[in-house]
């Protein structure tokens, strides 16, 4: 276990695996303190999402290949799921984004500077996302705005691997 | 509806031009000419004798009960088919596949018998891995991460904006390894991006540049779905239009084959350069209750291939379809009412260049000895031979090696018009 864990291959691993839609919400469930509910038309996205849990036809199981989790009905999928989730689409909870950084209005950079590692677990692609929305980074955010850029951060190819 | 010629003038424009993967792309200037490969899988294993069968054969007849077989008489006989296969013997097509059987007639389907894997697996897994693969050895399958489909389309080099489409919600093994394929479903939704143009613009940004797999895969969704969605006809309302089926074809009413199909339909019209298509149907793993489970899922099979067909009727002369499925089912019916997995299939090939009204390959009889390992139609003519006449004589391929490695190509069997 040592010489696997500390082997060069298994450090150059990370962010090569694309997450399935099931863990890719459940990251973002766990990472954002969401409290979750599972409803049916969340679970209806996550089926359209091309993991059928208990529903996948030919008794296969789904393909471990990026491919499949990454063509262009998921990767549309996946944003839906991922934003849906922050924007409480399918009445799944609400987060608080200015929670873990003291609450109320604050500054998009402050946003970024404590989402951006929690959700992709790297600190860079801030100055993206900021223009991405329009925003400077001391522009202070109302909580519609600052749930919008954690969820575009979700989005963003880093929090799409493991 | 936006034709190739209003979305090229989009392009031009500017409108489309900003797409990373879009600008700069052009049209395939064969799209029209290059023929479109439906590939309609069975998954689960079609019980093939039950599909289409030799009605008077002693072995059949006393290994199955009714139910559970084609017949020749009675208010559910099978549709007879007029064949040359086997002197004396009488192969009908299953009551419910009367659309099949008049496209039979007509001289559009053709029937290649007992087809199937050389490799002696009854796994699904495997089976279907091994064909989407285009290959039929298993220490093979690590060598090949690719699908048969995808290299063919690689092999052709195609510049279309949606070569390739998936109409299940994940890429068809088969197109594994095309970064283009679109998978989708059902079009009837649209496939705008979540969350509108603000999230639209906002992606565009977050994924315009990078190589890794997913930055690449997310630029080509976006330049796929601005393609696909710039010509799918919507109502004032911003709803997409019903689909409307041309000459007269009636689909059943739902269903994720008949959506399939005409997703298919609509991108094939659309003169985005579709020139390949993976439509699933599934759950035909029959090992109990077979009768009228499969009988419904004949009947809608059979009404909704046609239906696709003539729905494409403009594009006869540039369409095949075939139908596989990754194996049969054994001859002997078990104590469920239903089968079990076995081994030798049908392959149905349909299109306006094939010479159709006639059932192809090598009956190998249903007799004990005759059987695979003594209970399964054995396979006479392996699955790659029918993909292989197919890619050499409609599809312009010269050389089947890296499609279907390993795979020396027999003798044609002649299923398609000169």
């Amino acid at each position: 276990m040592r010489l696997i864990a500390t082997s060069p291959d298994f450090a150059r691993s990370a962010h090569t695996k694309v997450k399935r839609p099931l863990e890719l919400a459940a990251s973002f469930v766990r990472a954002s303190g969401l409290d979750f509910q599972p409803t049916l038309a969340m679970l209806g996205e996550l089926d359209g999402s091309g993991q059928r849990l208990f529903g996948w036809g030919p008794p296969t199981g789904h393909p471990d290949a990026a491919d499949y989790w990454t063509s262009t009905s998921a990767m549309r999928r996946r944003w839906s799921l991922t934003l849906g989730l922050a924007e409480n689409w399918w009445s799944t909870g609400i987060f608080d984004p200015a929670h873990p950084i003291g609450g109320g209005e604050v500054a998009a950079a402050s946003v970024l500077d404590y989402w951006l590692p929690a959700l992709t677990g790297r600190g860079e692609g801030g100055g993206e996302l900021l223009a991405a929305m329009n925003l400077e980074a001391d522009s202070v955010l109302a909580t519609d705005q600052a749930r919008r850029l954690v969820a575009l951060t979700a989005l963003s190819p880093g929090f799409q691997t493991r | 509806m936006l034709t190739r010629r209003h979305l090229l003038q989009g392009v031009a424009a500017g409108t489309l031009a900003t797409i990373p993967g879009l600008s700069g792309l052009a049209f395939a200037e064969t799209a029209a000419e290059r023929d479109l490969l439906v590939v309609v899988f069975l998954r689960g294993g079609c019980d093939a004798l039950n599909l289409m069968a030799p009605v008077n054969d002693r072995s059949y007849l006393d290994a199955r009960p009714p139910e559970l077989r084609v017949l020749d008489a009675g208010d559910r006989q099978g549709h007879r088919l007029d064949s040359d296969l086997v002197a004396g013997l009488d192969f009908r097509l299953h009551p419910e596949a009367r659309p099949l059987a008049e496209l039979y007639r007509a001289g559009h389907l053709a029937i290649v018998a007992a087809t199937g894997l050389s490799n002696a697996t009854r796994s699904h897994f495997v089976a279907q891995d091994l064909i989407e693969r285009g290959i039929a050895d298993e220490q093979k399958r690590l060598e090949r991460d690719t699908g048969w489909l995808a290299r063919y389309i690689a092999l052709g080099a195609s510049k279309a904006v949606v070569p390739a489409v998936s109409a299940n919600p994940g890429v068809s093994a088969a197109l594994l390894g095309d970064a283009a394929a679109l998978a989708v479903p059902d079009l009837q939704g649209g496939i705008g991006i979540p969350g509108g143009e603000p999230v639209r613009a906002a992606l565009m940004r977050l994924y315009r540049a990078g190589d890794d797999v997913v930055t690449r895969a997310g630029r080509q969704a976006l330049a796929n779905i601005a393609a696909v969605e710039a010509v799918l006809p919507r109502a004032p309302d911003g709803k997409v239009t019903p689909y409307q089926p041309e000459n007269g074809a009636s689909y059943d009413a739902g269903g994720d084959f008949v959506r399939g199909l005409q997703s298919v339909a609509r991108l094939a019209k659309a003169e985005l350069g579709l020139t390949t298509a993976v439509v699933d149907c599934a759950s035909w793993d029959h090992h109990e209750g077979e009768p009228g489970r499969f009988n419904n899922m004949v009947g809608q099979l059979a009404r909704n291939l046609a239906a696709f067909y003539n729905d494409m009727a403009k594009s006869h002369d540039r369409m095949t379809i075939v139908v596989l499925s990754e194996f049969g089912r054994r001859l002997r019916a078990n104590r469920s009412q239903g089968t079990d997995h076995g081994h030798g299939g049908h392959t149905l090939v349909l299109g306006g260049h094939v010479q159709g009204g006639r059932l192809y390959g090598k009956w190998p009889g249903l007799s004990t000895p005759e059987l695979d390992r003594g209970v399964d139609l054995a396979v006479t003519t392996d699955y790659r031979a029918v993909l292989a006449e197919l890619l050499t004589r409609r599809l312009g391929v010269k050389d089947t090696g890296t499609i279907l490695p390993g795979f020396a190509p027999p003798q044609p069997l002649g299923l398609f018009k000169a």
